[in-house]
């Protein structure tokens, strides 16, 4: 097995992208448990937890003086800052504390509710029966647990920490391509088939080396997170009950904080050990980085997909959400099982059981089934030969969509983005309803029988009002017949407030500026929007990783480089794929970009291309005369210009690799970790 | 066509692969041997561009390569030692690609393709992956390149590896055929491949030219050194005391020993040389491996 695990130590260019993975883990868990974001940081807690006693007398007179401040002209922006922050640490303190002090009454009532629902027979027999007794016998035999108010910040700031995970997943991958994949590519597995030692023994072998470079990951990284949680927070107190832990009072087991953390990175290390199977199974099967790389991504979107269902045994057998075992800790809810209430951590673990073991058989099945490349002539019957010409640009071109797959990728990207915009949600309140009618109307440039209508609108919706306000007087305020008689009109007058959203939005017009209907463009540029964007950055930028990693990588791996050096057209290669990469990279952010555009104005119509873009709320600053569809190019510009970037980095990691399988694994963890840390951290 | 090589010189750190080299080469195919580590890869790599030299000059028709850039490289063809290929390529979509880093017109190209494919015999699976070649077939397809565009100078780095004796024997023919008006250069192990083509051969060791001539004059160099012996199998070890063991072969009353040196104190006769003969007396047999 050390030769097995000498392959992956013995690249110092992979184990140092995997050095840097490990530092800046530590350095984001830091800002973590530093973080005071919501006004306080973790560690501020410790001390308000020591005044226990009297934080809610504290907290009292500090409204009180707050109160004071706010009606006073006081300019003392320092006493502000000085309330407002020990009001944030103080509310901080309370919430983790009145889920301590109520907790005997919260878990009675638990019980009582649980009881009564069945008294009172509002479930059918069978599964909600039986999981509402289940329940209520594991609270009641907590009777005996007694919460302490204590100071729990590193537990806290460790189970609230998911990047980790993530970035675990960096080992995982690491390890399931050099050991599987990067051989096949060189041939070598051909050389290992025959030995002694037989296929099944060799393959254990190398995945007890993966399993020891995952778990040399695991210490690293959650150990990592422990010296910091350790270090800032310290370790007190976990002894306790887990139900001293905020956000667990609903905890079903009789255990400390501390064997809850104990359970976690236990769970947690099945969990990769899982995820590395699986990787194994994928990396055995193909001699091609990308290929493995995109039916691992295409297994992670099933995963989180499963993870976003409402259906709860798909949740729970989904890696994505498994990757969170502590939310199994946080209450009891129970899978049907034939009507049996079956405990999540028991189907958990079963689940990783079954899966862990069968990936490790359809690995070795995979591992032992040695793929030959078919000798039949590669031509789909009708299409003309490839290649037959000599044009150097075209075949580097078709080299790359063909043998590196680019052009299947761009295709794939596309399609996952028109499934993921095909059906934009739209769900409509009965202010949006009005508020899109109205729209329709006022639509465009500013006109005088806009103005006409809004005007007749107003007037309209004044009368109603007059009128509902003659019925009141008439019948009385809170009268049956009042209701009755009035129904027509106060349905009609729902439309006051978004009428007077409209109008409002009409009369700040300015000369140049058009009435846009707002909520496409809150959904394309609003709140939600940069956290789309990374979404969306994330898969082109997975995407170019996988198209682009092998460019030149592929030239010194078949060697084919030396002929072009002796040619002397390394040079004018290498201006070539350039042209062809920034090509791609212009196509993709179009494949990106275009499906979004289509899916929210499919949804919600109201796209006027000339209109300025400053007439939509969320782009005011953009500057007068420029047009949504201006908007619209300036945004696909500067996209192109960032993948442009990184395809110029992944291109420079291309050709320092000797091979495509590193430059695929080193592109995607230099273009996907940055994405992925700063989504978790948003 | 002349092209000269001057005091070529490489260092790899204080490892010094070749040293101040000098040879002037004509049209005609020339044979590089040397053991493993002579320089033989380094030498070949410098004239095609694929390493630079520490110093020292290579001139072609009195030119420095150097300044020559493009048109030096357009008369120079390689089949390089290891196997350069995209194995999801068809034998003849490889060969397009290369044509076009030639700068190859598309006639042009189809027409030398179809000879090429033909000269190695490859044209009945020329569109099948290169992948699923045998490795045979895959060093044909290598040397089909490296003809491809009718290169001045041809540089043949162990052409015929892997190749069977009835393939070796074509390869052979092949480039004695086109060496006519060329200046080839090939290195080799298998002293047979040189031994009826060559003009010359040069003999290299640790970085430096040990001998340069035709074969007649290296194989006259060796006469009445060379004798043959049949001896017991329990004499053997005392035998290779008395110089060379340049070969040995079971006989119906004995060992038949070729020892290279002086006439041995034991039964004998003299033996003709032949090229492996003046492998060994150059570089020794007594290296291992």
């Amino acid at each position: 097995m050390k030769y097995e695990l000498s392959k992956v130590l013995g690249q110092k260019k992979l184990c140092l992208l995997l050095a840097l993975v490990v530092i800046l883990n530590a350095i984001l868990f830091y800002g973590h448990c530093t973080d005071n974001s919501k006004g306080y940081a973790l560690g501020d807690l410790r001390e308000a937890y020591s005044r226990a006693d009297t934080l809610e007398q504290e907290q009292a007179e500090l409204e009180e003086k707050m109160m004071e401040y706010l009606f006073s002209d006081s300019e003392d922006h320092a006493a502000y800052e000085a309330i407002s922050d020990r009001m944030y640490i103080n509310r901080a303190a309370l919430e983790r504390l009145r889920q301590v002090w109520g907790y005997a009454e919260y878990r009675e009532s638990l019980v009582a509710e649980a009881q009564i629902k069945q008294m009172l027979g509002l479930f059918q027999e069978g599964f909600p029966t039986n999981s509402l007794m289940k329940g209520a016998a594991v609270y009641e035999a907590l009777a005996h647990v007694q919460p302490q108010g204590v100071f729990l910040g590193s537990a806290e700031a460790l189970l609230g920490w998911k990047l980790t995970d993530m970035l675990m997943l960096v080992f995982v991958l690491a390890a399931g391509l050099i050991l599987f994949t990067y051989e096949k590519r060189l041939g070598l597995t051909r050389l290992t088939r025959p030995s002694y030692h037989g296929m099944g023994r060799l393959y254990l072998r190398k995945v007890l080396a993966a399993i020891t470079v995952t778990a040399a990951g695991f210490v690293l990284l959650y150990g990592g997170n422990l010296a910091v949680a350790g270090g800032v927070l310290g370790f007190d107190n976990l002894g306790v009950p887990a139900q001293s832990l905020y956000g667990y009072a609903a905890c079903p087991y009789d255990i400390s904080v501390g064997s809850l953390l104990d359970q976690t990175f236990l769970w947690k290390f099945a969990w990769a050990l899982v995820c590395l199977l699986v990787v194994i199974c994928v990396c055995v099967s193909t001699p091609e980085p990308v290929l493995a790389g995109a039916v691992l991504a295409v297994l992670g979107g099933v995963a989180a997909w499963m993870n976003g269902t409402t259906s709860l045994w798909l949740r729970n057998l989904s890696l994505w959400h498994l990757s969170g075992m502590e939310k199994l800790y946080q209450g009891a809810v129970y899978l049907n099982l034939f009507t049996y209430p079956l405990d999540r951590l028991l189907a958990a673990g079963v689940f990783f059981l079954v899966a862990g073991v069968g990936a490790y058989f359809l690995g070795l099945a995979f591992h032992c089934r040695l793929l030959a490349v078919g000798a039949r002539e590669l031509r789909l019957p009708g299409l003309p030969r490839l290649g037959g010409h000599t044009r150097l640009f075209s075949h580097e071109v078709s080299k790359a969509l063909g043998m590196q797959k680019g052009a299947w990728i761009l295709l794939a990207l596309l399609a996952l983005q028109l499934y993921t915009y095909s059906n934009v949600s739209t769900f409509y309140s009965q202010d949006e309803v009005y508020y899109r009618s109205y729209s329709r109307q006022l639509m465009g440039l500013p006109t005088p029988e806009k103005a006409a209508f809004l005007e007749q609108e107003a007037k309209r919706l004044e009368d109603l009002a007059a009128q509902l306000e003659e019925m009141a007087e008439r019948f009385g305020g809170d009268s049956f017949q009042f209701s009755q008689a009035s129904q027509t009109i106060r349905d009609q007058l729902d439309a006051q407030l978004p009428f007077q959203d409209a109008q409002d939005q009409y009369n700040s017009l300015r000369p140049g500026q058009s009435y846009l209907y707002q909520t496409p463009y809150t959904r394309l540029y609003g709140p939600e929007a940069p956290r789309e964007n990374l979404l969306n950055l994330g898969k082109l930028l997975f995407a170019l990783a996988l198209a682009a990693a092998g460019i030149f990588a592929v030239e010194r791996e078949t060697g084919v480089g030396i002929l072009q050096k002796t040619a002397g057209k390394t040079k004018r290669i290498a201006l070539f794929k350039g042209i062809w990469l920034a090509m791609w990279s212009a196509l993709a952010v179009l494949a990106v970009q275009l499906p979004r555009y289509w899916g929210v104005f499919r949804a919600f119509g109201g796209l006027d291309l000339s209109a300025w873009a400053n007439s939509a709320q969320w782009l005011t600053q953009v500057p007068d005369g420029i047009t949504v569809l201006g908007w619209m190019l300036l945004t696909y510009l500067g996209w192109t210009a960032l993948t442009w970037a990184a395809a110029a980095l992944v291109c420079w990691i291309s050709r320092k690799s000797t091979n495509t399988v590193f430059a695929v694994l080193i592109s995607l963890a230099a273009l996907l970790l940055p994405v992925g840390a700063a989504l978790l951290l948003m | 066509m002349e092209l000269e090589m001057r005091n070529l010189t490489k260092h790899y750190g204080k490892k010094e692969a070749l040293k101040g080299v000098s040879v002037t080469l004509t049209p005609g195919i020339y044979g590089l041997l040397g053991p493993n580590g002579a320089g033989k890869s380094t030498w070949m790599n410098i004239l095609t561009g694929n390493l630079r030299q520490t110093s020292g000059e290579i001139f072609l028709d009195g030119e420095n390569i150097s300044h020559l850039g493009r048109s030096y490289r357009r008369r120079l063809g390689y089949c390089p030692q290891q196997q350069t290929f995209y194995p999801s390529f068809t034998a003849r979509r490889f060969l397009y690609y290369l044509a076009s880093l030639q700068d190859m017109s598309r006639e042009q190209a189809g027409e030398r393709i179809e000879w090429a494919l033909s000269a190695v015999a490859l044209s009945d699976v020329a569109n099948k992956p290169i992948g699923s070649f045998s490795g045979g077939m895959k060093q044909r397809l290598l040397i089909a390149q490296s003809l491809l565009h009718d290169p001045d100078i041809l540089i043949m780095d162990e052409p015929t590896a892997g190749l069977d004796p009835r393939q070796r024997i074509a390869i052979r023919n092949l480039i004695g055929e086109i060496a006519l008006h060329k200046i080839v250069m090939i290195s080799t192990h298998v002293v047979q491949d040189v031994e009826y083509i060559a003009k010359e051969l040069i003999l290299l060791s640790q970085g430096e030219i040990l001998r340069q001539a035709t074969p007649p004059e290296l194989l006259r160099e060796l006469e009445g050194q060379l004798w043959e012996a049949v001896v017991p199998e329990a004499q053997l070890n005392e035998v290779s005391a008395y110089g060379t063991v340049c070969g040995l072969f079971q006989k119906s009353e004995g060992i038949c020993v070729r020892l290279l040196g002086e006439k041995p104190p034991i039964p004998c006769k003299p033996a003709e040389p032949n090229l492996e003969d003046v492998y060994l007396r150059y570089f020794g047999a007594g290296e291992g491996l």
